[in-house]
């Protein structure tokens, strides 16, 4: 039934964008009049979200209870955060959402962070667990554990 | 404690703060987190997790700065110690073990956990060895044993305080290891305690575990249960300690703060449902053991001389006796303070030589005539002759007891002064003379070794004080030789 609706979403930040507007047409559609509805519908929200939800609404959904499950499906949404060194294109954003998808399910999204300091790779945060598979920490653990050949070979 | 992505690369788990209420934080993540484990925040904070639900992990936050929402928290996989060892001694530790006066110690701590569970009853053994404090009234009205657990109980300023550091004079002065743990008390009061015990040359036989009362409440929560853990360790090497808890009701109320905020359901008085248990499990660590032992005397406030409040009459249940400071008697100017009527012992009398037995017993049932005379005399009636001597002989015990805060009178010399009142010396004398040919005694008790050999050896030949009040009557000279010439009727 949102399976449309779940393919827009790729990250945390689409999430709540997604949700903010499903609130705004909840508003619109409390005005009880359709032209506060076609209005919202048209020019308040993106368009393909826009699109799913006219093509929903024509086929006769309760409106308010789609959209309050979609809300609810939205908050449910299984997060993977995921810092890396650059900010990402949508490309890269489609990619890693689409392995995600692919690899964990519908359910998951990923929230993207930045911080320079890791270098390279990426932290991955998921329901609690820590891994840390960044380029800063192999570069540390080189460090610690290869000093001395490196001392040599700088000899 | 390291940092921590030290915690985070080893436990590979994370957390996020959610909410913050007080001192009580709620985390989401750290999957595999137990309870009682500690945590690491961003910014160095430690705390300790609570209790778990499905969502949120409830920390109990023990520094004192605070955490801000979406902090990252890791795990530590360890529970909470405290370094223990003989290096701690003459030094001030907080709640978790870190020096706050002192130099480092140069030998290793060994860390012991902070909760453990009280050695069972094939560990222990009968109060049987007497616990001297170099109080006169409490030697001989309210005698203790060692391993003993005795409530010090009483009015704010009714010089509680002041006995806890006699008794701890006495008994460092003795060898034993004192642990005296200031909780939520103001820093000033620390300090004078600690000046106290520096200027009195015992310090090195004391361990002070302190919190001030801007602290967080899980310090302040946590420092009894230190001071135990460090006087166990002492124990297990057979030796015997005194534990200070000065003072629980200021703990149950950090504790109730605590629980407030975690949205416990409150009991009576809004204190938690476990309030019992969390005194008990701090108190039953105490006890004669076969190898060494714990005598602690915890120490609760009262309100207008009620000690029928909720934790006050908790610890009573949970202790062996209890010695009432009583602010009237504070306010007459007795010091001090004690109500001998309204305190207890339970188990220090068993621990007593026959002879002092017989001096509690005796002391008991005249003060208790004395006072029930002195009522009397209210109405003005005239009174025989024997009913003064006896209002006489009683002033002049009350005046016996009444002692200054940095004096010790060993037993001995307060077993010997009171069969000397009994036997009629100092019947005629002012109470002033009396007083100060008492002092005499005293210091030339602590002067002079054969007298002191001289006193021991008559207190051994007695078993009751009528018998050492008639071997004092045969030797006038035993207290006429430290006095000068005491009078006797």
């Amino acid at each position: 039934m949102y399976s449309d609706l779940l393919s827009l979403i790729r990250t945390k930040e689409e999430a709540s964008k997604t949700a903010e507007q499903l609130e705004t047409i909840l508003a619109a559609l409390y005005q009880n009049s359709p032209e506060a509805l076609n209005l919202a519908l048209s020019k308040k929200i993106d368009t393909e979200l826009s699109r799913i939800l006219k093509e929903a609404f024509d086929k006769g959904v309760d409106k308010i209870k789609f959209l309050k499950g979609a809300k609810e499906i939205i908050g449910e949404l299984r997060e993977i955060t995921l810092t890396i060194a650059f900010e990402p294109r949508e490309e890269t954003k489609t990619l890693l959402a689409g392995w995600v998808r692919e690899n964990l399910g519908e359910g998951v999204i990923v929230e993207l962070k930045k911080d320079e300091k890791v270098v390279g790779g990426a932290i991955i945060i998921s329901q609690g667990n820590y891994r840390d598979f960044s380029l800063r920490t192999k570069i540390k653990e080189f460090f610690k554990t290869q000093r001395n050949e490196l001392a040599i070979f700088l000899k | 404690m390291k940092d921590l992505s030290y915690y985070l690369e080893k436990a590979q788990e994370i957390g996020f703060v959610e909410q913050i209420i007080h001192s009580v934080i709620y985390a989401s993540g750290l999957p595999k987190v137990r309870p009682y484990e500690l945590v690491v925040f961003e910014g160095g904070q430690v705390g300790q997790v609570i209790s778990l639900s499905e969502d949120l992990v409830e920390i109990l936050l023990l520094s004192k700065v605070n955490v801000r929402v979406g902090e990252k928290v890791a795990r530590t996989e360890t529970y909470l110690t405290v370094g223990v060892g003989e290096a701690l001694l003459g030094k001030t530790v907080d709640a978790l073990g870190n020096l706050i006066s002192g130099r480092t110690p140069k030998t290793a701590l060994s860390q012991r956990p902070l909760v453990t569970t009280p050695l069972g009853i094939g560990y222990r053994k009968n109060i049987d060895k007497s616990f001297e404090t170099g109080v006169s009234i409490v030697d001989l009205a309210i005698p203790l044993g060692k391993g003993q657990r005795e409530l010090v109980i009483g009015d704010r300023k009714s010089g509680k305080t002041l006995f806890l550091q006699q008794v701890v004079l006495t008994q460092a002065a003795k060898g034993t290891i004192c642990i005296y743990a200031s909780i939520a008390k103001r820093w000033f009061d620390t300090v004078s305690t600690a000046q106290f015990f520096r200027n009195y040359g015992v310090e090195k036989q004391v361990i002070m575990v302190v919190s001030g009362p801007a602290e967080a409440p899980g310090l302040v929560f946590m420092t009894p249960y230190t001071a135990m853990t460090i006087a166990e360790y002492f124990r297990d090497q057979g030796k015997d300690v005194l534990v200070v808890l000065d003072d629980m009701t200021a703990h149950a109320k950090y504790y109730r703060e605590i629980t407030l905020a975690a949205r416990r359901f409150p009991g009576r008085s809004s204190y938690p449902g476990d309030i019992f248990f969390v005194h008990s499990r701090v108190l039953e660590r105490a006890g004669n053991f076969v190898k060494g032992s714990i005598t602690c005397l915890p120490v609760a406030e009262t309100v207008f001389r009620d000690f029928s409040g909720y934790i006050q009459t908790n610890l009573m249940s949970m202790t062996d006796g209890h010695i009432f400071f009583d602010g009237d008697l504070f306010n007459q100017g007795r010091r001090p303070a004690i109500n001998e009527f309204l305190s207890v012992t339970r188990v220090g009398l068993q621990a007593q030589t026959p002879l002092v037995r017989d001096i509690n017993r005796e002391i008991t049932r005249f003060m208790l005539y004395f006072d029930k005379l002195r009522q009397y005399m209210h109405f003005g009636s005239e009174l025989s002759q024997e009913t003064r001597r006896a209002i006489a002989l009683g002033e002049r015990i009350v005046a016996f007891f009444d002692q200054a805060p940095d004096m010790i009178i060993p037993l001995n010399v307060s077993t010997i002064i009171l069969a000397a009142l009994w036997a009629g010396f100092w019947k005629e004398v002012d109470l002033t003379i009396m007083k100060n040919q008492m002092n005499s005694l005293l210091a030339y008790y602590l002067k002079d070794q054969n007298y002191q050999k001289k006193i021991e050896k008559m207190i051994a030949a007695s078993n009751s004080l009528s018998a050492l009040s008639a071997l004092l009557k045969d030797q006038e000279k035993v207290i006429s030789e430290a006095v000068g010439a005491p009078e006797r009727g």
